[in-house]
């Protein structure tokens, strides 16, 4: 699919945002919303054309650097959600890109073999030119989290908290940490009976707020949807398509549609 | 929101529901065996109908289903304008259903798309489908049934259909009832005249 330069601003900033040393403000969370970690690997994935050879070496050299803070269930999860079809192109994506570079986890998240990956050498040499995730955690709230509590969905939950005036339900969170609504409700009792969230979800003592998501578990699935209507010759058919896409958290995917009108 | 639909729309919509599948799975291949109103009307039968019933498959797979609600919200259509609803009353018959041969006879195969394949169903399967959804009061199947003009013959292989899976009483009055307003005997048809 072919990305907008606005689309491939926002995701440049979004991996700024996350450490990647990019000529490219990074996003600003607290204008333009939270950038999801592993939402933001996938959504890359699915956007080959906006990435160049040295951006895709620094991915997977990023991969390697923070790899204790990316949540691989997630990501598996977040790619089970796709449709099968557009789930092998990101994965072929992935191998053309050298990851899982090495790494054996990343591999299953990505349904991978672990084998592939022939950049290993050019990935391992970007290592260095990586922001640290200390550094990383001033600008990407989800890795605060993570450096926080853990990379596990608590630590997401807690991240989610600080959207601004947001009222969840229980299925919504579930959708966007990409897990069962039954894990969410716990982690929601856990939060409520220590005292962090009050009866209605919110935190009792707010800090940062965020105005939303700029990349969220919702934007692979919208970016796919996209890339249908885009396909389809039947421009009633190629609306339908576009009016499935719930652009409420995801700002990268609404930035294709803008752009594709 | 409900339209009745013409062969012409019928295949729209259908071709609508191929594009989807091309672009969404690509490289799934799916036929659907459709009955009732829809293959009249694919037959070259003056007749619109309100939905596309589908016997084969007996459950429309996850694609097909998720590409006919798209469809469906890309024309303004009901949601459940490609239905499986024939398969779901004979699998929930009286007596289990064994289709008889010529329910794999098509009258005609029309090619949607690279990825989607309608076999209209044949016209004795159509006869005894319609001969079994039809009472002595219900409209719409007496005309269907009345536009087939069928024979003698392909009365009584349909009543043998009828009666097969469902030999009650009341179903053979129904069925009587509607032989006579046919035109025909009932009497030389039924298991009660034989």
């Amino acid at each position: 699919m072919k990305a907008s330069a606005k689309t491939e601003r926002l995701l440049r900033g979004c991996w700024a945002t996350l450490g990647l040393p990019l000529p490219e403000k990074p996003v600003e969370e607290s204008a333009f919303g939270i950038v999801d970690p592993e939402a933001l690997i996938v959504s890359t994935l699915l956007l080959p054309g906006a990435i160049d050879a040295r951006m895709s070496e620094s991915i997977g050299a990023w991969c390697r650097v923070f790899g204790r803070l990316i949540h691989y269930q997630r990501m598996s999860a977040i790619i089970g959600r796709i449709p099968e079809a557009s789930s092998l192109a990101a994965r072929e994506t992935a191998r053309r890109m050298g990851l899982p570079g090495g790494s054996s986890r990343l591999a299953a998240a990505l349904g991978i073999p672990s084998t592939t990956g022939s950049k290993r050498a050019e990935i391992e040499a970007r290592k260095g030119r990586i922001r640290s995730p200390g550094e990383t955690a001033a600008l990407s709230t989800f890795v605060r989290g993570r450096l926080l509590f853990g990379t596990g969905y608590r630590a997401d939950l807690v991240s989610l908290t600080s959207i601004r005036r947001h009222v969840f339900g229980g299925p919504e969170l579930a959708r966007l940490l990409a897990t069962s609504p039954s894990t969410v409700s716990r982690l929601l009792s856990d939060l409520v009976g220590c005292g962090f969230l009050d009866r209605r979800g919110r935190p009792r003592a707010p800090g940062d707020e965020f105005p939303g998501l700029a990349v969220s578990a919702d934007s692979p699935a919208n970016i796919v949807a996209i890339s249908d209507a885009q396909q389809v010759r039947d421009k009633a058919l190629a609306r339908a398509i576009e009016g499935e896409c719930d652009f409420e958290w995801d700002r990268l995917g609404e930035t294709l549609v803008s752009s594709g009108r | 929101m409900n339209e009745r639909m013409a062969a012409e729309a019928i295949l729209d919509h259908l071709g609508a529901l191929a594009e989807w599948l091309r672009v969404r799975a690509p490289g799934e291949r799916h036929d659907l065996y459709v009955v009732g109103g829809a293959a009249l009307a694919l037959s070259g039968f003056s007749r619109a109908t309100y939905d596309v019933d589908v016997l084969r498959p007996a459950t429309l797979p996850p694609n097909v289903r998720e590409g006919a609600r798209v469809v469906a919200r890309s024309r303004n259509l009901a949601s459940a304008w490609l239905e499986t609803g024939p398969a779901e009353i004979f699998r929930r018959a009286v007596r289990p259903v064994r289709f008889p041969n010529y329910f794999f006879e098509t009258s005609r195969v029309i090619e949607v798309g690279s990825s989607l394949t309608v076999e209209v169903a044949g016209r004795q399967a159509l006869l005894s489908l319609k001969l079994y959804a039809a009472g002595p009061s219900t409209g719409k199947h007496l005309d269907d049934l009345r536009a087939l003009a069928p024979n003698d013959n392909e009365i009584r292989e349909a009543v043998r259909f009828v009666q097969e899976i469902d030999g009650s009483e009341s179903r053979l009055r129904d069925l009587e009832a509607v032989i006579a307003v046919l035109g025909f005997d009932p009497h030389k048809f039924t298991e009660r005249a034989r």
